[in-house]
C-alpha cells in the first residue's frame, strides 16, 4: 500500500464482505483492523477480499506433529477446531504422516494457541528434538503408535479371550467356576474397557464436542452399554428379578469389539507407517561428501559445506554432488533417475549437472550453482512433502454410516424408554431402564471392526497374486472412485529402453548386412543403445559375432572389426570426423530426430552402409491396457516432458487422446493439481524420481516396479511386472473391494437392527421376549461369520 | 400422569435435540483440499 488511496480500496472491499461492520485501514502500520460477525464470515473470506482488492496479507505457515491421529473425521476435528480460531487462515491435517500445516495471521494468533487449539480436541503436539530430520521424528511416532496398539491388543486379547470363555459355560464345559463368576467377569473386562479401550472415549468425546459422531461414538457407546448393564447386574441382581428378564452379563460383548478395532487400527498403523520412507529413500540420493578445488587442491568435504561457486570434482562413477555448470571435462551423466530417460546424457563446458546423477566416464570439474535446498533434489523433497501435507483423507465408509447410526439408535433408546413407562407393565421405570439400555447393546455392531480390515486383507492377498503391492486400506478404498488415470510416458506406457525401430541400409548393402555388421561391433557394449542394436539383431535371427579389436569411443561410438571388416558404428559426429558421407541418410536422420528417434551411423571399411534409428517404444500391452481402462469408463491422459509431435505419435500408438506435452521435470504434480482441483479423482502411473510429487499429490499413485525406489515408496499401489494393464486391475480389484466393504457393513449393522427391536420390546406383549443373551450374541455371531465369509468370497473374484 | 406427560415430553424433546446437535446444519465446514 502506498497511498491513501489504496488504503480506502481496502476498506470498501472489506465492507463489502456480508458480515463486516466495520473496517479501518491503517496506512502508517500497513494494519487493517475489522470488526466483524463470526457467524457470518471468517478471516479467509477477509483475506480473499483484500487479495481481490489487489493488495496482499502477510501470512505465516507453521508445522506440527501430531500424536493420536486415527480416521478422517480426526482431521476434520482438527482442522474445524483450528479454524474457528480467529487469525487461522488454512489448516490441513495430513493423515498418512501425523503433519498438520496451518497459515496464520501472525498478529492475531500464535503457536502456542495453535498447539493449545489442537490440544484441547484431544491430541498431542510433538516438538522437534534439537537436530532431528522431521523424517526420523515422524517415523519414531509412527513407530510408538504401532507400538502402543501392539501392546493393546496383546493384552486385551488375552482378556478378551478369558472373559469370552467365562461367559460361554454352554460352549467351554471345562472353564474352571472362578472364571465364570460375574465379579472375576468384570475385574477382567474394567481393564479392557477403560484402560486399553479408553482411547475410544477421549475420541468420542471429541468428536462429541465437534456435533459429531464416529465409529469412536459408536464403539464407546455400544461397550459403555454393555458394560455399565453388566456391572449394574453384577451388583444388584435382584434389580430384575421382578421383571422376569434372564439375568446375564455382556462383559464380552464389550472387550471382544474394543480389542477387534484395536486390531484393525493396529494393521492401519503398520502400513502408514510406510508412507515417509518416500522422503528417507531420495535423501539417501543426495552424496554424503563433494570433492572440491580449493587453493587448487581437490578436498573432500560435507555436501553441506559446499557454497555457490565452488568447483566441484566428479569422478567416474560417483554421484554428482550438487547442481551447477560444467566448467571443464566430458562424460555421459545418468539421469534416469530424475527423468526416467534411459539415456546417459552428454555433457561438457557449459553443460548443465542436476545433483544425484551418477557421472559415467569422464571426469567432470563443474561450478555449483544451487546447493542446500535449492537443488533440483531438495525441490522433489520438498514438492513430496507438501502434497503430503495437503491430500485430504479419504472419510471412511464406517465412520460415514456411525454418524447417523448413533444419533438414530440414541433416539431409539429414548423412545423405548418413553414408550415402556408410558405404557408398560410395572416396574414401569425399571422396564424402561433395562429396554434403554438393551437397545443400546444390541445395536452395538461387533462385526464392525472386521468389516474393512477382512475385505481389504483378502484384497490385498489378491493384488498382490497379480503382482499388484497395495500399500494400505485407504489406497484400496481410494483406488474404487479414481475417474480420470494421467500416465508418465517413459518407463510406464513405454519400455524405457530404446529398441530399433528403423533400419536405413545405403546403396550397396541390405537391411540384415547392416543390422549384422551393427550388432557384431555392439556386442559386448554396455551402452543402452548398443544392447537395443544386438537385442533386434538377434530377433532377426542374426547371431552376432564376437568382435576383434573393440574399441568404445566414450560418447560418440564404437569401433571393431567384424568378420575381418573394420566397423564403425556411432553418431553423425563420429563419422563426420572419419570423413564418411552418408549423402542423403543425413537428411533422413534430421527427420527421424523430429520423430524423438536417436540415429546411429553404421560404416563398414570406411564406406557408409546404414542409419539405424532408436527410439523408446511403446509396450506390447500399452494400447490393449488403454483400451481397458477406458471401457472402464476412466479417462485416459498421457504425461511427457517430450515435444508435442513425439508425444502425439506414442499416444496414439497407444490409443489415448489427450496429450500434456512438454512439461517441466517440476511441473507434473501441478498438472495433477489441475486436474484434481476440476473435480476428478486422479490416478498418477510413474516410475521416475521426477515423477513422486505427482504421485503423492494424485488422489492414487501408482508405481511401476521396474522404475526407482522412491516412486514405489511415493506411491499407493506397485506394480510389480511393469505392466501397465496393472493399472486396470488394480482399479478393479479396488471396486471390488469396496463393494464387499458396503456388504460386510451391510452385514455388521443388519442382524443388530432386526435386534434392535426385539430389545425394544416390540415382541414382550405377545411372546413375553425381551432382550435375551441368546439374541445379542447370535447377533454377534452371525454378523462376524457373514462378514468374514463374504470377505474370503473376494478371493473368487476374476480380475 | 403428570409423570409420564414430563418423560413423553422430555423424551421427544430429547430425540430432537440429539438429532439437531448430531445431523443438525453445520456453522461453517473445514475447507476441503
Amino acid at each position: 500500500m502506498t497511498c491513501a488511496g489504496c488504503a480506502s480500496r481496502v476498506e470498501r472491499g472489506l465492507r463489502e464482505v456480508p458480515g463486516v461492520r466495520e473496517a479501518n485501514v491503517n496506512l502508517a502500520t500497513n494494519r487493517a483492523t475489522v470488526l466483524f460477525d463470526p457467524a457470518l464470515t471468517g478471516t479467509g473470506s477477509l483475506i480473499e477480499a483484500v487479495r481481490n482488492a489487489g493488495y496482499d496479507v502477510a501470512v505465516a505457515s507453521a508445522g506440527l506433529q501430531v500424536e493420536g491421529i486415527s480416521c478422517a473425521s480426526c482431521v476434520l476435528k482438527i482442522e474445524t477446531a483450528l479454524l474457528d480460531l480467529p487469525g487461522v487462515v488454512r489448516a490441513s491435517v495430513n493423515l498418512a504422516t501425523g503433519k498438520v500445516a496451518v497459515d496464520y495471521l501472525p498478529n492475531a494468533v500464535d503457536v502456542a494457541r495453535i498447539r493449545k487449539a489442537i490440544e484441547s480436541v484431544g491430541y498431542r503436539v510433538h516438538d522437534l528434538a534439537e537436530g532431528e530430520a522431521e523424517a526420523d521424528a515422524e517415523r519414531r511416532i509412527m513407530e510408538r503408535e504401532y507400538r502402543v496398539l501392539r501392546a493393546k491388543v496383546l493384552w486385551g486379547g488375552l482378556l478378551a479371550v478369558l472373559i469370552f470363555v467365562g461367559s460361554m459355560p454352554g460352549w467351554f464345559p471345562w472353564v474352571p467356576a472362578f472364571l465364570r463368576n460375574f465379579f472375576v467377569l468384570w475385574a477382567l473386562a474394567t481393564p479392557v474397557q477403560f484402560a486399553i479401550g479408553g482411547q475410544f472415549y477421549r475420541s468420542a468425546w471429541a468428536a462429541f464436542r465437534h456435533r459429531t459422531a464416529d465409529m469412536n461414538t459408536l464403539i464407546a457407546v455400544g461397550t459403555s452399554a454393555a458394560y455399565f448393564y453388566s456391572a449394574a447386574v453384577t451388583l444388584f441382581p435382584s434389580l430384575l428379578g421382578s421383571t422376569g428378564v434372564a439375568r446375564d452379563v455382556y462383559f464380552d460383548t464389550a472387550a471382544v469389539i474394543v480389542v477387534l478395532i484395536l486390531f484393525g487400527r493396529m494393521l492401519e498403523a503398520r502400513a502408514k507407517g510406510r508412507t515417509s520412507e518416500a522422503i528417507v529413500a531420495l535423501m539417501g540420493l543426495r552424496p554424503a561428501t563433494a570433492r572440491v578445488l580449493r587453493d587448487g587442491a581437490e578436498r573432500e568435504i560435507p555436501v553441506d559445506d559446499v557454497i555457490v561457486g565452488d568447483a566441484v570434482v566428479v569422478r567416474p562413477g560417483e554421484r554428482v554432488a550438487v547442481d551447477g555448470t560444467v566448467v571443464d571435462g566430458r562424460s555421459s551423466v545418468d539421469e534416469s533417475m530424475i527423468t526416467g530417460e534411459s539415456l546417459p546424457v552428454d555433457k561438457g563446458p557449459g553443460d548443465e549437472v542436476v545433483g544425484a546423477t551418477i557421472n559415467k566416464w569422464g571426469r567432470l570439474v563443474f561450478r555449483a550453482r544451487k546447493v542446500g535446498k535449492d537443488t533440483a533434489l531438495a525441490q522433489i523433497i520438498k514438492l513430496v512433502q507438501e502434497a503430503q501435507g495437503t491430500k485430504a483423507p479419504i472419510q471412511r465408509l464406517a465412520d460415514r454410516i456411525a454418524a447417523y447410526f448413533v444419533p438414530v439408535v440414541i433416539s431409539a433408546a429414548i423412545l423405548t424408554f418413553v414408550a415402556w413407562f408410558d405404557f408398560g407393565p410395572a416396574p414401569r421405570l425399571t422396564f424402561a431402564l433395562l429396554n434403554f439400555v438393551a437397545v443400546m447393546i444390541i445395536a452395538c455392531p461387533c462385526a464392525l471392526g472386521l468389516a474393512t480390515p477382512t475385505a481389504v486383507m483378502v484384497g490385498m492377498g489378491k493384488g498382490a497374486e497379480r503382482g499388484i503391492l497395495i500399500k494400505s486400506g485407504e489406497s484400496l478404498e481410494t483406488a474404487h472412485a479414481i475417474d480420470t488415470v494421467v500416465f508418465d510416458k517413459t518407463g510406464t506406457l513405454t519400455e524405457g529402453r530404446p529398441d530399433v525401430t528403423d533400419v536405413l541400409p545405403a546403396p550397396g548393402f541390405t537391411v540384415d548386412e547392416v543390422l549384422a555388421f551393427a550388432a557384431g561391433a555392439e556386442k559386448g557394449s554396455e551402452h543402452p543403445l548398443g544392447q537395443a542394436i544386438v537385442r533386434r539383431a538377434e530377433a532377426a535371427g542374426l547371431a552376432p559375432e564376437t568382435p576383434a579389436g573393440f574399441r568404445a569411443l566414450e560418447g560418440l561410438g564404437v569401433e571393431a572389426t567384424v568378420k575381418g571388416r573394420k566397423v564403425l558404428v556411432g553418431s553423425q559426429a563420429l563419422v563426420g570426423h572419419a570423413g564418411l558421407d552418408f549423402g542423403s541418410l543425413v537428411l533422413q536422420a534430421g527427420d527421424l530426430a523430429l520423430e524423438g528417434k536417436t540415429s546411429a551411423f553404421v560404416a563398414v571399411d570406411g564406406r557408409a552402409a546404414g542409419l539405424l534409428a532408436l527410439a523408446d517404444t511403446l509396450k506390447g500391452t500399452a494400447p490393449s491396457a488403454v483400451a481397458r481402462l477406458k471401457k472402464m469408463g476412466l479417462e485416459v491422459i498421457m504425461l511427457t516432458g517430450d515435444d508435442r509431435r513425439t508425444a502425439q505419435a506414442i499416444a496414439r500408438g497407444a490409443g489415448i487422446d489427450r496429450v500434456v506435452a512438454q512439461v517441466l521435470p517440476g511441473g507434473k504434480a501441478e498438472v495433477v493439481r489441475g486436474l484434481r482441483a476440476e473435480g476428478r479423482k486422479v490416478a498418477m502411473v510413474g516410475d521416475g524420481i521426477n515423477d513422486a510429487p505427482a504421485l503423492v499429490e494424485a488422489d492414487l499413485g501408482i508405481a511401476i516396479g521396474t522404475g526407482t525406489d522412491v516412486a514405489m515408496e511415493s506411491s499407493d499401489i506397485t506394480l510389480i511386472s511393469g505392466d501397465p494393464e496393472g493399472v486396470s486391475a488394480a482399479v478393479e480389484l479396488s471396486r471390488r473391494t469396496v463393494r464387499t466393504i458396503r456388504q460386510n457393513l451391510f452385514w455388521a449393522f443388519f442382524y443388530n437392527v432386526v435386534g434392535i427391536p426385539v430389545a425394544a420390546g416390540v415382541l414382550y406383549p405377545f411372546l413375553h421376549v425381551l432382550l435375551n443373551p441368546m439374541i445379542a450374541s447370535a447377533a454377534m455371531a452371525f454378523s462376524s461369520v457373514s462378514v468374514v465369509s463374504n470377505s474370503l468370497r473376494l478371493r473368487r473374484a476374476r480380475i | 400422569m403428570a409423570a409420564k406427560i414430563i418423560v413423553t415430553a422430555v423424551g421427544l424433546l430429547l430425540v430432537v435435540a440429539v438429532n439437531a446437535y448430531f445431523l443438525g446444519p453445520r456453522r461453517r465446514k473445514a475447507p476441503r483440499q
